[in-house]
């Protein structure tokens, strides 16, 4: 599942680069810092809320969770002693990405907990020079304002408790070029780009192994710069655009030092920068057109993938569950998908009031069949199998080639009932140990209440 | 002999200058009240301060003293800061080589007719 969020999130930020690399000097900074808000969200979150979907996709949705929930009850035995290859590599590609994980963790903590040590040791300023620094950039009380002498360019850090802090090896002398740089830094405070930097950083670790993640931590803080820049031009007027320009030429000209969670003063690509600002033209109709369109297009990009998201978790959940030896077997990946149901069908009908056993799902494309095996284990007893036919694109299952719409079974009293488009024409069943019998509807559904009293008078 | 402090080490050594030996626990009230420091920040401090040697710790109660006379304390130059910091940043191998390292002078120009040609 993460690989597929790996995927989709590099797609995005695939495009995005692209559109960064021809429209940064035209389109409002923070439009890509929106963009990258985006792809982050779709990096950080495994399972989000389709934003729209059809009535029936809803009921299939709420379907497919009752058989998930059997499904998972089911397969706890088969997921433990699987043993076949093709599960060993995915193991050791699972322990390879938890250790890459755990050491960019690691290092990413150590990093912040020296940051956050240096920025906790600053010192107040005098109450007279933090008065005055504060009525110069309208600093908040809310966000507190000291100096050190361990850092070389004004950054902004924390995020409950937000702080600026002045350098006092290299103090900005110059009032206006200090205006500036305030102005900027409670930018970056006002806007959380120090939380912004934080799930990058979160990101990073959990993709480390995908270079376009890498790639846009690099371009996020750089934008994230370029944002802020932006909003002291437009705050204080065009007029600035110069004064304000030096300014960063001065501040470049003391060497930085990198910092991976403040949000640091004239650090990325001053060139950039510069360019960027004395380009500032204020929003005219036409780029904010632009930008509402491209920010809508990324969104529904990001909600299409997580639809689709949704669809092969489901999907990889129920190839994951049937590991066992017999699987393996029964598995030829080579099958089409014709001579599969067939193949399948054939068995179930074989099959016919006998012993029911695990197949495995073949084709990984939606809407392809598979087999899912349902086990219960009652008492501590021998778990026993069933199998259903299973077509993933609309979650239903079939026997001997009818779509079953129900099934109960008799020894556990599980049932479960299966999406199917049209109920006529389905089946349902009832499990008696390893029998298989055709029931109607109505004996059915009265054996689905005969077992929930029965059930509610255990409970008693 | 000159041992050099950071402005922050520099503050504990005040204290225990101005006050004499004091518990590490009087040191943290007292600058939490001057620097709006929490305890864990003023100990890490002390820590430093004591690893370079200019205060040490002795029982009971984890008291602090000087070791050193403030005329013994030399401040960091700022071009010795500038190599400290520039050159832990060069070791972080991994951001090195993203991040702009200093600017030469010529780039600096460079930059100032850029500012003056978009002008």
């Amino acid at each position: 599942m993460l690989t597929r969020m790996s995927i989709s999130g590099g797609i995005l930020i695939f495009l995005i680069l692209v559109l960064r690399f021809f429209t940064v000097q035209k389109l409002p900074k923070r439009l890509f810092v929106l963009l990258w808000d985006i792809a982050l969200l779709r990096l950080l979150i495994p399972v989000s809320i389709p934003v729209r979907l059809p009535a029936s996709h809803v009921t299939t949705a709420i379907r497919n969770a009752e058989n998930s929930v059997l499904v998972l009850h089911g397969n706890e035995i088969p997921i433990a002693e699987a043993s076949s290859g093709h599960f060993k590599i995915q193991n050791i590609l699972f322990l390879l990405w938890l250790l890459g994980t755990a050491v960019w963790s690691v290092v990413f903590a150590y990093r912040y907990w020296k940051e956050c040590g240096k920025i906790k040791e600053a010192l107040p300023l005098s109450p007279k020079e933090e008065n005055e620094l504060r009525i110069l950039a309208r600093i908040p009380g809310w966000v507190s304002l000291k100096k050190s002498d361990q850092i070389l360019t004004p950054v902004s850090f924390g995020f409950i408790h937000p702080r600026i802090l002045l350098s006092s090896v290299i103090p900005v002398t110059d009032r206006t070029q200090l205006k500036y740089v305030l102005t900027h830094e409670l930018a970056h405070v006002k806007r959380m780009d120090y939380l912004r930097k934080l799930m990058m950083a979160a990101a990073v670790c959990l993709h480390w192994w995908n270079p376009a993640v890498w790639v846009m931590q690099y371009l996020y803080s750089r934008d994230l710069e370029l944002s802020c820049d932006e909003k002291v031009v437009s705050y204080y007027g065009e007029e600035s655009k110069e004064e304000y320009a030096l300014t960063l030429v001065a501040l470049a000209q003391m060497k930085s030092s990198t910092y991976w969670f403040s949000c640091g003063f004239g650090k990325h690509a001053v060139k950039e920068r510069i360019e960027a600002i004395m380009k500032f033209k204020k929003t005219t109709v036409l780029t904010l057109a632009v930008a509402v369109l491209l920010a809508g297009t990324a969104i529904t990009v990001f909600a299409k993938s997580t639809t689709t998201e949704n669809l092969n978790k489901e999907n990889m959940e129920s190839m994951v569950i049937t590991p066992t030896e017999e699987v393996e077997k029964a598995d030829s990946p080579e099958l089409s998908d014709a001579a599969f149901v067939a193949s399948l069908k054939e068995a179930v009908s074989n099959n016919k009031g006998a012993r029911f056993s695990p197949k495995k799902a073949v084709s990984e494309n939606e809407g392809s069949w598979g087999s899912v095996k349902y086990e219960s284990i009652d008492d501590g007893q021998i778990p026993r199998t069933y199998l259903v036919t299973y077509n993933f694109k609309g979650k239903t299952g079939t026997y001997s080639g009818k779509a079953i719409y129900g099934l109960i079974d008799m020894d556990s009293g599980i049932t479960f009932s299966m999406y199917t488009e049209d109920e006529k024409d389905s089946v349902y069943l009832r499990l008696d140990g390893d029998t298989i019998t055709e029931i109607t509807k109505e004996e059915y559904k009265k054996l689905v209440k005969e077992n929930q009293k029965q059930e509610k008078e255990a409970d008693e | 002999m000159g041992i050099k402090l950071f402005d922050s080490e520099l503050k504990v050594m005040e204290t225990l200058w101005k006050e004499g030996d004091l518990p590490a626990g009087e040191i943290a009230k007292i600058l939490q009240k001057e620097t709006g420091w929490n305890r864990n920040t003023t100990y890490t401090v002390i820590k430093k301060c004591m690893e370079k040697g200019a205060v040490e710790r002795l029982e009971p109660k984890f008291t602090c003293r000087a070791l050193i006379s403030r005329e013994d304390v030399q401040t960091y130059k700022t071009k010795e800061l500038i190599d400290k910091m520039f050159d832990g940043s060069k070791q972080q191998f991994f951001t090195a080589f993203l991040s702009d390292n200093s600017l030469t002078e010529e780039e600096i120009r460079e930059l100032k007719e850029l500012v003056n040609r978009l002008k």
